[in-house]
């Protein structure tokens, strides 16, 4: 029963155009990016390595399909959480606007089900962003520019062997999905708000937005409060490329996170089950 | 043969008084150069604060007077110090002999001479054998701290040519290398409350161990330039 309601969720997701805009912005991007980086990848290693060449004989390349897929990581999980509020913000809210709802709710299921179905939907739809994203990364990059040794830079140099590079970039991509699934959960609360679909997509624009500014600008007030702040956490993925892992930090930021996941979650249940749909 | 000529050098030398660094450093040049090529596979491990690399398998191709070319499955550092010891000593100037000295059971003189560039001046100590010339041990120092250590292992190779077949470098980073390490860190912490690294002792060392030596097979000058 659950699965079929999930499906039908899926189905009014991928049926609408705007779904496939988060995978065509991927699709277009990467590419782009992995052309640059095959013919300005050398001078960019070049200027990686300027300041070793005295003391060190600098062999082999570091660009490869993982560099460009750590670099790519850096600046796209900014962006992708604006991608994901095109159908999280939508799921609820765009049903209340096209009137579809209230009809929805005749049939014989409970509210907590349809939600749990339309929540699941949502969160296989970033799930699925995230997996393209791996795909059209890491597997892109992988054929185009080739594998090999991954180089980060913190607090030093790291370089991590193919093998190990894998290791932490799954555990990379585990914990970007982690945030992915909390603004989710966010405008998918805001979604259960309101009957437009764009309401609930600039609302958790606006928060992401106010939340980074309390992230990143150094004011005594905001220091208190940042560390319990979701939009803090938003880089945890990082950690995942720090030698050793700080596991204490990643575990306090991932519960955290779920926390805000959860009570998200929880409003938009409480919101939905009491919600009086007039259209 | 090569023994001859070089108890010859010292020979001289001594007849003329005392035995000169450039006596000692003839010695290790003579016994350099009976290799005109070589190539061997190293194992790369570095073992330093603020650049981690995993243990490497590099393949290293050398030829008289300079050339020097290095395959190696990925990327890889590896470092000056720890390969072409014998041109640390051409890169000093106003070598001395300092003393005699026995290092892990090899008795050596003690030559010491200065280098550097700049504003980076450095004195560096070479540890060489009186039996085998060839050199066992560099420390060098900035005023009076070490920066770099390196200590080296030889063996016979085809019955001959004596070269290194483990060689240690040990680098202090504070005065050379830890504040370009700092630096180096674009990302910056990821979160608030992320702790600075420490700064205390820096002290890294890199192991370079060869095998599989092939020496004198011909290397042509072009396969350098590939």
């Amino acid at each position: 029963m659950m699965v079929n309601l999930v499906y039908n969720e899926l189905i009014k997701i991928f049926s609408k155009y705007r779904t496939y805009i988060s995978f065509g912005a991927i699709l277009i991007l990467m590419p782009l990016v992995m052309w640059g980086f095959s013919y300005g990848g050398d001078k960019m290693q070049a200027d990686i390595t300027e300041r070793f060449k005295d003391s060190f004989i600098i062999t082999g390349t570091l660009f490869n399909g993982f560099f460009a897929t750590y670099i790519t990581m850096n600046f796209l999980w900014l962006h992708i959480p604006f991608l994901i509020t095109l159908v999280a913000g939508d799921v609820i809210a765009g049903e209340g606007a096209s009137g579809t709802l209230r009809i929805y709710l005749i049939r014989p299921v409970s509210r907590i089900r349809i939600i749990m179905a339309k929540l699941i939907a949502t969160y296989i739809y970033t799930i699925s962003v995230v997996v393209f994203f791996i795909i059209m990364s890491l597997g892109l990059g992988t054929i185009w520019l080739g594998s090999g040794d991954l180089l980060v830079m913190h607090e030093g140099i790291i370089i991590y062997s193919s093998i190990e590079a894998l290791g932490r970039f799954l555990l990379g991509f585990s914990f970007a999905l982690v945030n992915l699934l909390v603004v989710s959960s966010l405008c998918f609360m805001l979604s259960s708000f309101v009957n437009n679909g764009i309401g609930p997509m600039i609302g958790a624009m606006s928060v992401i937005m106010v939340g980074l500014a309390i992230t990143n600008i150094p004011i005594e007030f905001f220091e208190t409060i940042r560390p319990w702040f979701f939009t803090s956490y938003f880089e945890i993925w990082r950690q995942a490329f720090y030698d050793p892992i700080p596991w204490g930090e990643i575990g306090s930021g991932l519960t955290i996170l779920l926390g805000h996941a959860l009570i998200f979650v929880f409003v938009a249940v409480i919101t939905f089950n009491r919600k009086d749909i007039l259209t | 043969m090569i023994r001859f000529y070089l108890w010859l050098i010292i020979i001289f030398s001594f007849a003329s008084g005392q035995i000169t660094s450039q006596a000692i450093v003839d010695s290790v040049k003579t016994r350099y150069d009976l290799i005109q090529d070589y190539s061997v596979q190293v194992k790369l491990a570095v073992e330093m604060p603020g650049f981690r690399m995993p243990r490497k398998r590099i393949k290293l191709f050398f030829k008289q007077p300079d050339m020097l070319k290095i395959e190696s499955d990925g990327f890889a550092m590896v470092p000056r110090q720890g390969i072409g010891v014998a041109a640390i000593l051409d890169s000093l100037i106003a070598i001395e002999v300092i003393g005699e000295e026995t290092i892990v059971g090899h008795p050596c003189w003690v030559l010491r001479g200065s280098g550097g560039e700049g504003e980076l001046q450095f004195e560096t100590s070479a540890w060489v054998d009186q039996q085998d010339w060839v050199i066992r041990q560099i420390k060098s120092m900035v005023d009076t701290v070490r920066v770099a250590q390196i200590e080296l292992e030889y063996s016979l190779i085809d019955r001959r040519y004596l070269l290194p077949i483990k060689t240690t470098v040990m680098i202090d980073l504070p005065q050379l290398m830890a504040t370009r390490m700092d630096h180096y860190d674009p990302d910056g912490p990821a979160f608030p409350q992320a702790k600075s690294p420490e700064k205390g002792n820096r002290s890294g060392m890199v192991t370079l161990e060869f095998v599989r030596y092939r020496v004198n097979r011909g290397l042509k000058d072009s396969f350098f330039r590939e």
